[in-house]
């Protein structure tokens, strides 16, 4: 089910009128793990096994590991991540294995064949979180009062938790330790209201006014059609491109957050206008903030980090992103991508080491290196054949004096990403400035936003992190 | 916050409803190929009054027939991505029967597109875009921005029409390359079962057309002369002629000289000729 759509709208509207009824408060975890799994079932209702039994494994691993018995608790924790790891596995990359290393076989084939369950990155990464979090709080005091002794309560929190619609299939990725706290009994008079509205109106706004039109452009970045365009159209297309992703996925994240206020739940800030970062660690600390975390959390950190020396430092942030990279997408180009990124991030801190820093570079200069650098990398993304990838930038950088200047392209993607650079315009320079501006225009963006939803919208097409 | 929000929005909604009520845009105001083919399915949904006598429906071979040079009047439902029976279907929901239906027949086997036709037919949207204009698709800003600019630039500069630039941008090298794309894809005949069914659902569609006294032909796009003659396009041909004996078919002949982009869709100069050699072929 999309966010994006008129039956996701009346499954929104009697769950949230259900959910602030006095008589049903003391059902509110029920209602969202019912209105979830009919989210979740909604256009293929096989795969609430999946989730179900993911569900499952996850209340027994988080149990165990804060109220079995004390030589038993790792053994829960451990299960609880290889099983996690073991279905992540199977679903989303035995197609990629079978095209790999068993092309033409009986087995190849089968491997194949098997569907990727949408969402799956997310809620196992949260079952991971749940069982790592629970064993590493196991003798903290605040920590059994969140893995709750009654196992039927327990089992209802954690599904309310792993199924949580808002958040279930693109992120943002929520830890255990952040949303479990937050579950009480919630009230319609608790609601903040102007951080719900705001966050789904820009949401929607991203999603179907930009991505939405954006993606109609984009699509001459399919292989072969960009061939005989000419390189502007082609750096138009590449810098569209990055506006889509980020309104696509930012646009996402707002709505899944603004949802999360509607019900009660603070979700974590998953973009921080990443386009206006100076590094690449910054961009990272600034883009798909929830994955990034949870990538530091539960692997940069337990490979050693940085503890171990510079060498091992810069293995540690390539396998990170590598593996970072290959969450993304069952494809040899998200491995690309990732090394990209953790190849850069490494030399970053090589630099670092050997010279010293930050260094003294224009702002500006700085921000516009990076976000050439990124954009450029998108290509991975848009264009998973890594032979296309290299077809692109060699008409990129043959087509200046052939090939086609497509007016139309490039006046849609300017129009549309107006809005996104005024959007990091809106908050780059001093803090403080940028806060009191936006107080003062933020009604008047919103009343923009509004009229430009109900009359510019796009055609509606799936998110782009749904195939993640 | 909320009331500057809502008042704002309510000021903008008003005063650019007043605006597309009171001020006549006579310009094309389509802004990619699915927009395109939104306005031409919403404008025959949403018009009220009598049916165009004449209507074509097929694929973004035959949206590329040029307007002027067919007979006035006439609506082209042709959309370019999908294929006929969108078009047909538009017609039958709109419940608007025009006198004539051509119907191009080069894409006989394209999947039906469910999520286009549930787009512009959605009941709920379907009522408030009838009563309120601003919700459709030729009514978008941006849409509307950019065909008033381009209007303006043709005013100014004149008409730019080069009868060698291709009419979607293909150049030389992608339109080899889509050729011989093409020349692969017409080696492929559909298994029996997907022909019938396809068919079978232009069969029923017809017989409805016909029920409410809807005259219907059939016509073939030119294509590149090399594509006419291959397996797919043969195997076209022939099933329309078994399935519609009784029809007419207008098809034009590989040695006419019509030029292509990509082996299938018409260059700018081309297609206003077989427009007006189609019009010439009706009126005979």
């Amino acid at each position: 089910m999309l966010f994006n759509s008129l039956d996701f709208l009346c499954l929104l509207v009697p769950a949230f009128v259900l959910y602030y009824l006095p008589l049903l408060y003391r059902f509110q975890l029920h209602l969202i793990v019912v209105a979830s799994f009919i989210f979740y079932a909604y256009s293929e209702p096989w795969l609430l096994s999946l989730l179900v039994i993911s569900i499952g494994i996850n209340i027994v691993a988080s149990y165990g590991a804060v109220h079995g018995e004390v030589g038993h608790r790792k053994f829960y924790a451990t299960l609880g991540v290889v099983v996690n790891l073991s279905i992540l596995l199977f679903f989303k990359y035995s197609p990629l294995f079978g095209r790999s290393f068993f092309n033409g076989t009986g087995l190849g084939e089968f491997l194949v064949a098997i569907p990727l369950p949408i969402g799956i990155s997310f809620f196992t990464f949260q079952g991971i979180s749940l069982a790592v979090d629970a064993y590493r709080g196991r003798d903290l005091p605040e920590y059994k009062s969140i893995i709750v002794k009654n196992i039927w309560q327990h089992s209802l929190r954690s599904a309310a938790f792993k199924s949580f619609f808002p958040q279930l299939v693109a992120g943002p990725v929520v830890k255990a330790k952040d949303f479990l706290p937050q579950i009480t009994t919630k009230y319609f008079s608790g609601i903040d209201w102007e951080k719900a509205v705001g966050a789904l109106v820009v949401g929607y706004f991203l999603k179907m006014v930009i991505a939405d039109n954006m993606s109609e452009q984009t699509f001459w970045l399919t292989y072969p059609y960009f061939k005989g365009l000419s390189s502007i159209t082609l750096i138009a297309l590449l810098f569209g491109y990055s506006m889509q992703i980020f309104a696509d996925f930012a646009g996402y994240s707002l709505i899944a957050i603004g949802l999360g206020h509607l019900f009660g739940y603070t979700l974590m800030t998953n973009f921080n206008f990443p386009y206006l970062s100076r590094s690449f660690s910054e961009f990272w600390k600034r883009w798909h903030i929830s994955l990034s975390s949870f990538l530091r959390e539960y692997l940069y950190i337990p490979l050693g980090g940085n503890r171990k020396g510079p060498v091992r430092t810069y293995i540690n942030l390539m396998l990170t992103m590598v593996l970072g990279g290959l969450w993304h997408g069952a494809a040899w180009s998200y491995a690309v991508w990732g090394a990209f990124h953790g190849g850069v991030l490494a030399v970053e801190r090589l630099l670092q080491d050997k010279f010293g820093g930050p260094f003294k570079v224009p702002k500006l200069l700085s921000t516009l290196f990076i976000f050439m650098c990124v954009t450029l990398a998108w290509l991975l993304f848009k264009l998973p054949d890594f032979n296309h990838v290299i077809a692109y930038v060699k008409a990129l950088a043959g087509n200046w004096t052939s090939g086609e200047i497509q007016p139309l392209i490039l006046y849609f993607i300017t129009l549309l990403s107006i809005p996104i650079v005024a959007y990091h315009l809106f908050h780059y320079g001093n803090e403080g400035k940028a806060r009191a501006r936006r107080a003062k225009w933020q009604p008047y963006a919103y009343g923009i936003m509004l009229f430009l939803l109900l009359t510019n919208s796009g055609s509606g097409g799936a998110f782009i992190y749904f195939q993640f | 916050m909320f009331k500057r929000m809502f008042l704002t929005f309510a000021l903008l909604s008003m005063g650019y409803a007043a605006f597309v009520r009171w001020v006549p845009i006579t310009y094309d105001t389509g802004q990619h190929l699915q927009g395109s083919n939104r306005i031409k399915a919403e404008g025959y949904l949403y018009t009220e009054g009598a049916a165009p006598s004449d209507v074509i429906v097929g694929s973004s071979l035959a949206s590329r027939m040029v307007a002027d040079s067919l007979k006035p009047g006439t609506y082209n439902l042709a959309v370019g991505g999908l294929s006929l029976q969108e078009g047909l279907d538009i017609i039958s929901r709109s419940g608007r029967w025009p006198e004539r239906v051509f119907i191009e027949t080069n894409i006989l086997f394209r999947k039906y597109d469910e999520g286009f036709i549930k787009a512009v037919t959605d009941p709920a949207l379907f009522v408030a875009r009838t009563h309120i204009p601003i919700l459709r698709e030729r009514n978008q800003p941006s849409g509307l921005l950019f065909g008033w600019l381009k209007e303006k630039a043709k005013q100014e500069v004149g008409t730019m029409e080069d009868p060698n630039v291709p009419l979607d941008g293909n150049t030389e090298v992608a339109g080899k390359f889509m050729l011989d794309e093409q020349m692969k894809l017409y080696t492929h005949i559909p298994g029996g079962d997907t022909t019938v069914q396809f068919m079978d659902r232009l069969v029923l569609s017809v017989a409805e057309l016909e029920a409410h006294g809807v005259e219907v032909s059939f016509f073939e796009m030119p294509l590149d002369p090399r594509l006419m003659e291959m397996p797919l396009a043969e195997v076209s041909r022939a099933l329309v002629h078994r399935y519609f004996p009784k029809h007419r078919v207008y098809q034009p002949s590989p040695t006419d000289g019509y030029v292509t982009t990509d082996g299938l869709h018409l260059r700018k100069e081309s297609a206003r000729r077989w427009s007006g050699a189609f019009r010439r072929a009706l009126q005979e």
